[in-house]
């Protein structure tokens, strides 16, 4: 069986699920995640929220996502979510350099980057354990040797320009947009 | 008691599983699966004459019966009924009346060809000469939603692709480092529905059109969080670089994660080049004059102009450039006070696009590039609210200029209140048949596969229309 690229919704949600801030909540309203300012150009009714943090209340499931139906979520039409207006047999699966800048430079995946590097910390003061946490956190596998020996090369080159929770969230941002993450066996 | 699998799950495996290893060989042989870039440049189906598309759309509906339509009969009608309305083409219903309204403007003629244009054209009407004036256009609806559908997808529905997209779609990208299908949208904001009016509708998503945002940000996500710099950046990419490459040698049956690599390469070289193409203060002054940069009247349409030759220039396949957003007054819906609304949206494009012309030919690019102008749709002959004109679809003008289309041509007629299209009759699909041929695609052989059955741009309709051709 080839492998399958995650759909739109799950690679969020896998990245809040992995990061540890999913907010498992059901039911009730949608919700309306942070969008950036500069991407509301077509919304002119119902606003959107501009907003320069998201919260618990955004890190819920993306099938709570509020649709509306001239503004679709970005990051997730990047990813072929389907139009709102059509029903959908089957979605495509493109691969653009469109998703690569969302999945670079959208502060969600940063954001929640942090986030894991954070959670991942809490193991402990040593750097192999939280790296090897992370792998199995993202890929859940253990890092090869090889992995590892790059990794904390990484990891501590990065530490020396910043420090070294900023280097284990660039190496979680790394995991984040390999595509063993975004591939599913 | 545990249920092995379910009769889905079966049909799944039995189909996916078995069947696709066969599918699989079969595509690997065909070379299918060997151009793993959906935007690799393909072959026409006949010689091109034009490379590129810059479409002009003027959004909300310019009224034909004050541009480019002169019709003297609205003056001696004027305020009484005229024998072809009819209540049910009105779409403000009651405040549309049967009263004739003649038009505001003196009409000249120019050029050779002696095309009738408005005063509110001083600068494009040196370009008469260029210009292919087709005033038998005609359309479906009388309602901005579902006519710029038409106009964009060939379909008064939502969720169909638009022009672009099959453009892209038929002909690839010429571009490295920009996306083949670009938006410039109004400083009022996007067209009603939005995003819509230029997405991929059922093909892939690669296919969409890339709005380009009028201030910041020109793509989507083209640049990193503040807090990123740019060494951070290039570090991550360098190590995601050597295990995505590493991944995907472990599995090379896997053409989609090559594909990834290479992607992520290009939204690199985009966020270099992408900036670039839209630094206008590259240009030299005398060309930002020449747009109307340094005037607040044409500033923006000026810049999007300016734009839209830098794309194409770069080997941006569609380039669409709006003028309105919004709604009512902000678009050229001018249902209160035709005038004022005209007035201003003719002085904010009439000096940018007679510039982009101007220096689409002293680049030698106007042959290969197709200028369209036009609205959805064009407006009524008589008045709503007295100095208002209401959506009008059943006969407006649209021009072409470059690609290969015939100039100083006044194609078509509408009868003599400007009501209906009555000789050579142009449909939307009629004129995007001819976009087409001019790209070199022949738009019944332009297929997409979807629910079961082949779509085309041109649906069931379309010819080309030949006497527009150079």
């Amino acid at each position: 069986m080839s492998k399958q690229r995650m759909e739109a919704e799950v690679i969020r949600d896998s990245i809040l699920a992995v990061s540890g801030r999913l907010n498992l909540k059901a039911g009730g309203p949608g919700f309306k995640p942070r969008i950036r300012a500069d991407l509301l150009d077509a919304s002119q009714r119902n606003k959107w929220p501009v907003l320069t943090e998201d919260g618990p209340e955004q890190w819920r499931r993306s099938v709570y996502i509020y649709v509306k139906r001239q503004l679709l979520m970005p990051s997730l039409e990047l990813f072929d979510a389907p139009t709102t207006t059509d029903s959908c047999a089957l979605r495509t699966q493109s691969t653009v350099p469109t998703q690569a800048l969302v999945m670079m430079n959208d502060e969600f995946v940063e954001d929640q980057a942090s986030f894991l590097a954070i959670n991942v910390a809490r193991v402990g003061e040593e750097l192999d354990s939280a790296i090897r946490r992370m792998f199995m956190l993202v890929l859940s596998r253990h890092p090869s040797d090889s992995r590892m020996k790059q990794a904390l090369q990484f990891v501590n080159d990065r530490a020396r320009q910043s420090d070294r929770q900023s280097a284990l969230a660039d190496l979680a941002h790394v995991l984040f947009n390999s595509s063993e993450f975004i591939y599913i066996q | 008691m545990t249920q092995p699998f379910t009769r889905r799950q079966i049909l799944q495996r039995a189909g996916a599983g078995f069947g696709s290893l066969g599918l699989q060989s079969l595509l690997a042989g065909d070379g299918a699966l060997k151009s793993t870039n959906p935007l690799a440049p393909r072959a026409p189906d006949y010689a091109p004459k034009a490379k590129s598309v810059i479409f002009l759309f003027m959004y909300g509906g310019p009224s034909h019966v004050d541009l480019f339509d002169p019709k003297p009969e609205l003056a001696r009608w004027h305020g009484r009924a005229i024998p072809v309305w009819k209540q049910e083409d009105a779409f403000m219903g009651s405040k549309t009346k049967n009263v004739a309204m003649q038009s505001y403007y003196k009409f000249a003629k120019h050029g050779q060809a002696g095309i009738d244009m408005a005063e509110t054209f001083p600068n494009l009407a040196r370009h008469a000469d260029d210009l292919c004036v087709i005033r038998s256009m005609h359309t479906e609806s009388n309602n901005h939603g579902p006519a710029i559908f038409q106009m964009n997808t060939g379909f008064i529905q939502p969720g169909r692709p638009s022009m672009g997209s099959w453009v892209t779609y038929g002909l690839g990208s010429e571009s490295e480092n920009l996306p083949a299908f670009v938006v410039l949208l109004d400083h009022q904001g996007a067209p009603v529905n939005g995003a819509l009016n230029w997405s991929n509708g059922f093909m892939p998503a690669t296919y969409q059109g890339v709005p380009f945002r009028s201030s910041g940000e020109p793509i989507a996500y083209l640049t990193p969080p503040k807090n990123v710099s740019a060494a951070q950046q290039r570090a991550r990419l360098d190590l995601l670089r050597q295990w995505n490459t590493e991944y995907a040698e472990a599995n090379p049956a896997e053409t989609q994660l090559a594909a990834r690599i290479s992607a992520y390469e290009l939204a690199f070289r985009m966020q270099m080049s992408a900036s670039e193409c839209t630094d206008l203060s590259r240009e030299p002054e005398c060309v930002r004059k020449m747009y109307g940069l340094d005037n607040k009247v044409t500033a923006h349409f000026g810049k999007n102009c300016l734009l839209a030759r830098r794309l194409v220039e770069r080997g941006v396949r569609f380039v669409q450039v709006y003028s309105g957003g919004n709604e009512g007054p902000k678009a050229w819906d001018a249902h209160d006070d035709l005038k004022r609304n005209h007035d201003l949206h003719c002085a904010e494009t009439d000096g940018p696009i007679a510039a982009l012309l101007d220096d689409l030919k002293i680049s030698g690019m106007l042959d290969s590039t197709l200028v369209v102008w036009g609205g959805e749709f064009g407006r009524s002959p008589v008045a709503e609210n007295g100095k208002g004109r209401d959506h009008h679809p059943k006969g407006f003008t649209m021009w072409m200029a470059g690609g290969g289309i015939k100039g100083g041509q006044i194609y078509g007629a509408t009868d003599e209140f400007g009501y209906n299209a009555i000789e050579n009759k142009v449909s939307v699909p009629d004129l995007h048949a001819t976009m087409l041929h001019q790209l070199g695609l022949d738009h019944e052989q332009l297929t997409y596969r979807f629910t079961g059955r082949d779509y085309r741009l041109t649906d069931v309709s379309g010819e080309v229309v030949r006497a527009l051709l150079a």
